[in-house]
């Protein structure tokens, strides 16, 4: 029995093939293994005690025990691995050991204790104490078997040799596979070694527990190796090689593997569930090698961390391939792919040899082996446009894509009824198609980044862009390549970031063509929605058709199509503070559009392109969709939305406010003319823009909208040098449009404040005195210090006391309260801090 | 229209006798900084007294504990920057220092939101009167000069050495209280010091002998209205509040809505707006408070509860 373990973990190195065939053959049928190896309870004590004595033997046995627990928590204990092997290997500097010498330190650790267990197994005949231990076992082995025991038998004496504590089963399965394959053919040692393996399997489980590797063969079947895992692995793998680590590593896996316990469960699967084993073999066995190495003493709780390891949400899947460096060196150490790539498959056989050369060789199987694991996803992956690591997108890009997305809402019943997807698809891009006249291509393919890094070097790109904006015969021209690409914007957007990022690097020059042949190759992928469903988990494949809008002419784009992100992102380009409703955004941009239109044409036509990529590519986005552009309803309704939110702020401001509320002007506005008051208010000749912040003067070069400042503006950082010279003129005119109630407001509040404070003085002092000592007037309350309540004196004003002196305008709370505190009257808000109101004063 | 149920307080200040006890160990609880034995006795050096209320008070003793954020002050006349911040972002104030807590107390009486108020300054220390005397002759503003500012240094004029100033709303100091009162154990509790002006308003108004509004000369009808009242020994002087504001206040302060002090037209005697409104606001809501008052002096109690509350 023992000795069919010895073949797997030992064999792996020198002989890799017969070493898979073994591990193979024995990992199916562990179960009745398990049942035998229980039979055999009385080897056991001693394989423990065995492994026990010799500080490796002993890692051995823990982690045949936690085997089960060893394959999944491989990740975790993988650092401790590498950690530990080093001192223990250090004879073993040398690769060449690796591959020859790994059975070497097996047979010089096994100790004599676990060999008589396999010897009896395997063959009664060899030696007495063989003989007891096989007689359990004597109707399952094969004449074979006896073969290989005895083989082993006389290579444990060799092994001896050694002076490492390797498990003896090591020594012995070497020596196994070494007599065998001399003996017999190679397909007579598989079945041999079935045989064996089935015979023998049972033991090592007999040695720790029969329980745990039964419970663990189903858990691996349920186990559907995550994808991600095995390519994560074994780009860890290629990445990081470390030829003496490897070395030592090496060996130590082998011994671990050697351990009766961890080898037999390995041995057990069947040559049959070869290629799944295979897979789920490398992943699982670095991590019971590595579990074996860290210590014996705590195999489950390595297991338990490596499983945390494993990569179960979106989070981790996203953040993996980024990690992969880290992972590889500590994960899997080279030593470990090697051991596990000669165990398990023939391509590892073949490859071992050349490993045993270089560990090189073993990255490279490894990385084969992940991509026989990965390879649904990731080829996919790949020919969706990005290289390796296309999976995870930045966060901008994400976004984009997820904006990009397609949604049909409908009833379930509805969906289901519905036509086929692709028929809907049909018709929305049949009717983007009738619409697509007012969409502009030209802008998508001038879109941010691209152009500014073209206009820097050319000025071709320039008259590219000029052209588009204003001649739609030469967009027509390139319309029947360009439109594709366009349409495809989410393929475009899923590069972008990155390919903007290394091609804004590279070049200009460069950038048009990588555009085109970017767009090029992209687009049929998008058209087959199969590519698009390898980036499915991203972004959803309808979206790539439909937008493939051909005409891109200068005609305003169809903002109604846009996400409330996307339209926020242009708005922000246009240097607007993100709004939250949508129809207002749809009109803002609309007016911006109209008005930079022809603004574009004269100085901002490369300016444009630089400006904000985000918004050509947003218009690209837009343009296609089907939606006809709602032609802008007047700008002037775009104020309203906002104005709205003003007036709710501050109800007091409002009957100032309310004859233009620009949508630029946020919701402070009340609060601004305060503060623009004091210092700036005055100065500013343009109305709008100086007067929103301070840092807006600050910055010169920022769009005169300074007060765009928020978040979204920041983050097109790049766009912020070029939006200055596009939007300057588009800015001024849609403040004017908007702001002149605001300046108004903004500019006077000093004078305001003045006036308002004389008018409200008047006000309270003026007022009737009352009659009634109980109930005493606000001007009698404010002389008996008497805390005055803001929201009720500002309601009283309002009421008429203002119109009554004259003011014909109302005052808000922080108004009053500014009046207050400057007449020392003691005044307080009704609402605390917390929301409450306050009862008792 | 919220009204305000109680009376001024006769001196809001109270509390802090409680809490030197505190602090001292006299009493139960305070605060464990203070706590420490080579730290004690505390002594009061300074109080800031007059506030009309709990809002008030809080706000001026907010305001002074934070100098370096209270947006009563303009950030032109910001003595107190901060310069670091604390761990959840907020300005981290600088530490105290007796330059930074008399800067900060001179410029908050100087502020306009408690520019009007009937504050008054106590000084129980000698150095740190000097130390306020010698920043008032340095600041680039004086203080109001209807400000007043009141010192009550023991007795036996011992100089003593500030070791320690930590100053809140009012200043606390480390010395022995010596056994006759003085100090912050010498101001009034209660509205003893009213005793005669309520007893004379008290008399007016309940013998309805209102009159004519001093001011306007409006028939004052009893009950009809919030009435103001002379604090002047033996002036009668009654009217509006507000017709009384308007004289206060003058010509000059007509933006103004706070009197702060002035004459009686009737009597010309120095008149305080804080006394006044504390009569009235006595009268009007203090119902119990001066029934309390008008009875001690039969009894002759709230002299000695001061004293026993002073000594202390």
């Amino acid at each position: 029995m023992a000795s069919a373990d010895v073949f797997q973990s030992p064999p792996a190195k020198p002989p890799p093939a017969q070493q898979h065939y073994s591990m193979i053959s024995s990992s199916p049928e562990l179960p009745s293994l398990a049942e035998i190896a229980q039979r055999h309870s009385k080897r056991p004590a001693p394989l423990r005690s065995g492994s026990n004595a010799a500080p490796i033997p002993a890692t051995a046995l823990t982690s045949f025990t936690s085997a089960k627990d060893v394959l999944r928590q491989a990740p975790d204990v993988d650092i401790e691995a590498e950690r530990s092997p080093s001192p223990k290997p250090k004879p073993k500097a040398v690769r060449k050991r690796a591959t020859k010498a790994q059975p070497k330190p097996e047979a010089t650790g096994a100790p004599e204790p676990q060999e008589p267990i396999v010897i009896p197994s395997s063959s009664p005949t060899d030696k007495p104490v063989r003989k007891s231990r096989s007689k359990k076992a004597e109707s399952a082995q094969s004449t074979i078997s006896s073969r290989v025991t005895k083989s082993t038998t006389t290579s444990k004496s060799k092994a001896k040799k050694k002076t490492e504590t390797v498990s003896r089963h090591f020594e012995t399965t070497k020596e196994k596979g070494k007599a065998v394959a001399s003996i017999e053919n190679p397909q007579h040692i598989k079945s041999d070694i079935r045989e064996t393996d089935t015979t023998h399997a049972p033991d090592a489980d007999e040695t720790e527990v029969s329980a745990p590797l039964e419970a663990v063969m189903p858990r691996r079947r349920d186990w559907t190796p995550p994808p991600a895992d095995g390519l994560e692995n074994s780009e860890l793998l290629s990445s990081s090689s470390k030829a003496p680590v490897s070395k030592e590593v090496f060996s130590n896996l082998c011994q671990d593997f050697a351990r009766p316990g961890e080898k037999e469960p390995i041995a057990k699967p069947s040559a049959e569930i070869a290629e799944f084993m295979k897979k789920r073999k490398l992943n699982d066995l670095p991590a019971n090698e590595q579990a074996s190495r860290s210590t014996e003493t705590s195999p489950t709780k390595p297991a338990a961390a490596k499983k945390k390891k494993k990569i179960r949400t979106i989070t981790e899947l996203a953040t993996a391939p980024y990690q992969l460096p880290e992972l590889p060196d500590v994960l899997l150490a080279p030593g470990n792919a090697e051991t596990l790539l000669k165990h398990f498959d023939f391509d590892g056989a073949v490859k071992a040899q050349a490993d045993h050369q270089r560990v090189v060789m073993d990255y490279q199987e490894t990385k084969s082996k992940g991509k026989k694991k990965k390879a649904p996803a990731k080829p996919r992956k790949k020919k969706a446009g990005t290289a390796e690591d296309p999976i995870l997108l930045s966060p901008s890009s994400a976004m984009k894509q997820a904006s990009n997305v397609d949604f049909l809402f409908g009833t379930s019943s509805q969906l289901q009824t519905d036509e086929p997807a692709e028929v809907i698809r049909d018709l929305q891009a049949a009717i983007r198609a009738s619409n697509q006249v007012n969409d502009d291509e030209y802008e998508d393919d001038k879109s941010g980044l691209w152009h500014k890094g073209a206009r820097d070097i050319d000025g071709s790109l320039l008259e590219f862009r000029i052209v588009d904006s204003s001649d739609g015969v030469e967009e027509a021209t390139r319309g029947s390549p360009s439109p594709v690409p366009e349409a495809s914007p989410t393929d475009n957007d899923f590069p972008d970031i990155s390919k903007i990022i290394l091609q804004s690097q590279a070049g200009s020059s460069n950038l048009p063509t990588t555009q085109t042949t970017q767009s090029q190759q992209t687009i049929p992928s998008s058209r087959t929605t199969v590519p698009s469903s390898d980036k499915s988990a991203m972004v959803p494949p309808a979206p790539p058709p439909s937008r493939p809008a051909t005409a891109a002419k200068t005609k305003r784009p169809d903002f109604t199509i846009l996400t409330d992100a996307q339209l926020s992102r242009k708005i922000s380009t246009y240097g607007f503070k993100p709004m939250k409703r949508r129809s207002a955004m749809i009109k803002l941009l609309e007016q911006c559009w109209d008005e930079q239109q022809p603004a574009n044409s004269a100085p901002a036509g490369p300016a444009t392109s630089n400006s904000s990529s985000i918004v050509s590519n947003a218009a690209a986005t837009t343009a296609p969709a089907s939606a006809p552009p709602p032609i802008a309803t007047s700008p002037a309704k775009k104020p309203r939305g906002r104005p709205k939110k003003e007036t709710a702020a501050t109800a007091s401001t409002a009957p100032v406010k309310p004859a233009s509320k620009a949508p630029e002007s946020p919701k402070r506005s009340p609060g601004r003319p305060r503060k623009n008051s004091g210092s700036q208010s005055p100065a500013k000749s343009k109305v709008t823009t100086p007067v929103r912040r301070g840092k807006a003067a600050s910055k010169v070069t920022k769009i005169e909208i300074a007060d765009s400042d928020d978040e979204e503006v920041l983050s097109v950082s790049d766009g912020r040098s070029s939006p200055d010279p596009v939007f300057s003129s588009p800015p001024p005119l849609d403040l004017s449009i908007s702001e002149d109630a605001d300046m108004s407001l903004n500019l006077s509040p000093t004078d305001q404040e003045s006036s308002s404070f004389t008018f409200i003085t008047k006000a309270v002092t003026s007022a009737p005195r009352s009659t009634d000592p109980q109930n005493p007037s606000w001007h009698e309350l404010m002389l008996m210090y008497t805390p005055v309540v803001l929201e009720d004196l500002a309601a009283w004003l309002n009421a008429g006391e203002l119109t009554r002196v004259g003011y014909d305008a109302e005052v808000s709370p922080a108004q009053v309260k500014q009046w207050c505190e400057s007449k020392s009257v003691i005044c307080l808000w009704r609402a605390n801090g917390k929301g409450g109101s306050r009862k008792r004063y | 229209m919220a009204v305000l149920s109680k009376p001024l307080p006769a001196l809001y200040v109270v509390y802090i006798l409680r809490r030197l006890n505190q602090h001292n160990g006299v009493a139960k609880g305070g605060a464990v900084r203070t706590s420490r034995n080579s730290l004690r006795p505390w002594e009061m050096v300074a109080v800031v007294s007059g506030f009309p209320g709990k809002v008030a008070a809080l706000k001026f003793e907010w305001a002074l504990a934070n100098p370096h954020l209270s947006l009563h002050i303009p950030s032109s006349a910001r003595i107190t920057v901060a310069t670091q911040k604390k761990r959840n972002g907020h300005p981290k104030r600088p530490p105290y220092s007796l330059t930074s807590v008399i800067s900060n107390l001179h410029l908050l009486l100087r502020v306009p939101s408690f520019l009007r108020w009937p504050l008054k300054l106590h000084f129980f220390n000698r150095d740190l009167h000097k130390a306020w005397l010698k920043w008032c002759s340095t600041a680039n503003e004086p203080l109001r000069d209807t400000m007043p500012i009141v010192t009550d240094f023991e007795p036996d004029a011992e100089s003593r050495v500030i070791e320690n100033v930590e100053p809140v709303a009012e200043g606390e100091e480390a010395a022995t209280p010596p056994p006759s009162a003085w100090g912050i154990h010498a101001l009034p509790l209660d509205y003893a010091p009213m005793r005669e002006v309520v007893t004379k308003t008290e008399s007016i108004f309940s013998f309805e002998k209102e009159g004519s509004c001093v001011v306007c000369g409006e028939h004052l009808p009893t009950g009809e209205g919030v009435y103001a009242a002379c604090t002047n020994t033996g002036c009668e002087g009654v009217g509006h509040v507000s017709c009384w504001s308007q004289h206060l206040l003058g010509p000059g302060e007509t933006d103004e809505v706070l009197p702060i002090s002035g004459h009686c037209p009737k009597c010309n005697g120095p008149l305080t707006w804080g006394e006044m409104m504390t009569e009235m606001t006595l009268r009007m809501h203090g119902g119990k408070e001066v029934e309390k008052l008008l009875k001690k002096p039969r009894k002759k109690r709230a002299p000695t509860k001061a004293a026993k509350a002073a000594a202390k």
